[in-house]
């Protein structure tokens, strides 16, 4: 056990190279360097070979993916070219709306996609199995953003219940911050709970097919325990690979729902650092968001542990 | 596979199936707007006329008109022509870069560490967040579009082929087509290539899909296709600037969107449950 756990925490290395790597060409691969951008369109060339050196881009490329590598590892992200401060002050200012938005849509994804794969499964092919996974289907087939307007529209235009958009901070209450991101969260969490529905759906159907499932039927269990005591005990471990998933998917839809809604999270900064072409907010983001998402799943892989005895002597 | 018969007999089973038989009938129905653009537009869908702007739905603009007069019949039209492209292309690129890769890693043993690890990093991204970045570096354009989502897509393809060919170059017939001397070469392509396909082709739907989907967000947060090319995420882009007064330009777009995910999700289901029937449920790789 002690090996893979090992092995599992090692195998984030190159995860992480890979990724540091990524991003540090991304930014080589734009038309014009950082220099540019910042002296301006007037700038004259003398300015901007100094400027150069100051930012190190006269040096061979792996020397400043070294230097990259290097400043990484010290937690820096370098300075925003239009916001001029360093990027991890701008991005620790726009993680909570976002933190809460997709903490929010998760549990709210798995609240209700867990309980209706659940049902679906233990009724299958009955009435209430075949309309859960309808929805499903159709829930699968609306992107968020569309999903996040249509909710504006009938909520906030229409009937008037909630505000149609903006964002109160968590200081101005809890209520009123719950309130401003309720639309955004159901919107992402809804869409997501029908993938969620659908994976734990074939999970647990999977494991009711199994021998120790018609054993425990035959000496007389109730149905009840039978599903939710030993079935889904067994189901647990792709469910929560979805759950795992799902980050990943809530973040980039954060993203797109924040400018839905106009909350001002790491899916604004970004953007709007793609329309100015801030590269280092564009380089921060991207990694701070890569990097989570891999801390994640590891965490999800080290849960399977404690959860699975098999995967432990494995 | 000469007998044309038994070359159409997966789609006639596929067709029996009622679910993949309505999921068929809506992608052909936006192949065929893609193909007849021209002709049904009407309008053509750059044509301002701001006398007209945000028009209701009327007997001449039969979805209304948007904030210069454009007609949104017409944009949502080209729009299906433009998801098409961009949904089919993108399952192109990535087929092709994932299978390579794919093969690769999974034939050659001392390349699969190296290989896989670079997916797994580009997989740490989430989807649109890796897209959204690579737009920046590449500018707004319909291609740079699809070469985004193409890479974007192309290591979730290499993973699946991975995994199958791993199991078929153990089976006895690669061994005897080695023993034979037949060359790597054609050994992966001949014996390889064919047997790890049908798990690609289910997700091809899905990256499809994934991949029209890809396109209305990054279009919609102005990062994608420019904003003069009718595209679905750029008209409901306008949209949501005048939701109150013109939520034609919401609902026309979105219900077109709805429309073609739909089908192409019942297609890619119906399709899974025949060559695929263990996969039932799981459809991780499109929708990371």
């Amino acid at each position: 056990m002690q090996t893979y756990l090992l092995r599992r925490v090692l195998a984030v290395i190159p995860v992480m190279i890979v990724v540091a790597t990524v991003t540090f060409v991304l930014v080589h691969l734009a038309p014009g360097d950082p220099a540019s951008i910042i002296a301006g369109p007037d700038a004259t060339p003398e300015n901007l070979a100094r400027l150069r050196h100051h930012l190190g881009l006269d040096e061979p490329l792996p020397a400043q993916l070294l230097r990259w590598y290097g400043r990484l590892l010290r937690g820096d992200l370098g300075d925003s070219i239009f916001l001029r401060r360093p990027v991890t002050e701008a991005i620790a200012e726009r993680l909570e709306p976002t933190l809460l938005l997709t903490s929010w849509a998760t549990l709210i994804a798995v609240l209700i996609g867990v309980p209706a794969g659940i049902i679906s499964a233990r009724y299958h092919n009955s009435a209430v199995d075949q309309s859960f996974m309808g929805l499903a289907l159709i829930g699968l087939s609306i992107p968020n953003f569309l999903l996040g307007l249509l909710m504006i529209l009938v909520f906030g235009v229409w009937l008037r219940w909630l505000p149609v958009a903006g964002y109160v901070p968590l200081d101005m209450g809890l209520w009123p911050n719950a309130r401003s991101l309720l639309m955004p969260s159901v919107s992402l969490g809804l869409v997501q709970s029908a993938l969620i529905a659908r994976i734990t759906r074939s999970s647990m159907l999977d494991v009711l097919r199994e021998q120790y499932i018609l054993a425990s039927r035959a000496k007389g269990l109730a149905e009840r325990t039978v599903v939710y005591k030993h079935a889904l005990k067994n189901a647990i471990i792709p469910i929560l690979t979805v759950i795992g998933i799902t980050f990943a998917i809530l973040v980039g839809g954060a993203v797109v729902i924040e400018t839905v809604f106009n909350i001002p999270g790491l899916g604004r900064l970004i953007i709007s650092a793609v329309l100015r072409r801030d590269y280092p907010v564009i380089q921060g983001v991207v990694l701070v968001i890569a990097v989570t998402y891999t801390l994640i799943n590891l965490a999800v892989d080290l849960v399977y542990l404690t959860l699975d005895p098999r995967i432990r002597y494995q | 596979m000469s007998d044309s018969a038994s070359r159409w007999r997966w789609l006639r089973l596929l067709l029996r199936r009622r679910i993949a038989l309505i999921g068929a009938v809506l992608v052909a129905l936006n192949v065929l707007v893609a193909i007849f653009a021209p002709a049904i537009g009407r309008w053509d869908p750059q044509r301002i006329d701001v006398k007209a702007r945000l028009a209701p739905p009327n007997p001449s603009h039969w979805m209304g008109t948007d904030d210069v007069g454009r007609d949104v019949w017409s944009r949502v039209v080209y729009g299906t022509r433009l998801s098409m492209v961009v949904g089919g292309t993108v399952v192109l690129f990535s087929f092709v870069g994932g299978i390579v890769f794919g093969l690769l890693g999974g034939y050659y043993r001392p390349l699969d560490n190296v290989l896989m690890r670079i997916m797994d990093g580009f997989m740490a991204f989430p989807g649109i967040i890796l897209a959204i970045a690579l737009m920046a570096s590449l500018g707004p354009s319909v291609l740079n579009v699809i070469v985004a989502l193409g890479i974007v897509y192309v290591p979730r393809v290499a993973r699946i082929v991975r995994g199958s060919v791993l199991v078929i170059r153990e089976t006895p017939y690669v061994e005897a087509a080695l023993a034979l001397g037949v060359p790597d070469l054609i050994v992966l392509g001949r014996h390889v290539l064919p047997n790890c396909l049908s798990p690609v082709i289910v997700q091809g739907t899905f990256i499809f899909a994934a991949a029209i989907l890809g396109e209305a967000a990054l279009s919609f947060l102005g990062v994608g296709v420019p904003p003069q090319i009718p595209s679905w995420g750029n008209v409901l882009a306008e949209g949501r600037l005048y939701l109150q007064q013109a939520p034609w330009l919401t609902l026309f777009p979105g219900a077109a969107i709805m429309g073609c995910i739909l089908g192409l999700n019942l297609f890619g289901d119906g399709l899974r449950d025949l060559l695929d029937p263990k996969m039932q449920g799981v459809r991780s790789a499109a929708q990371e």
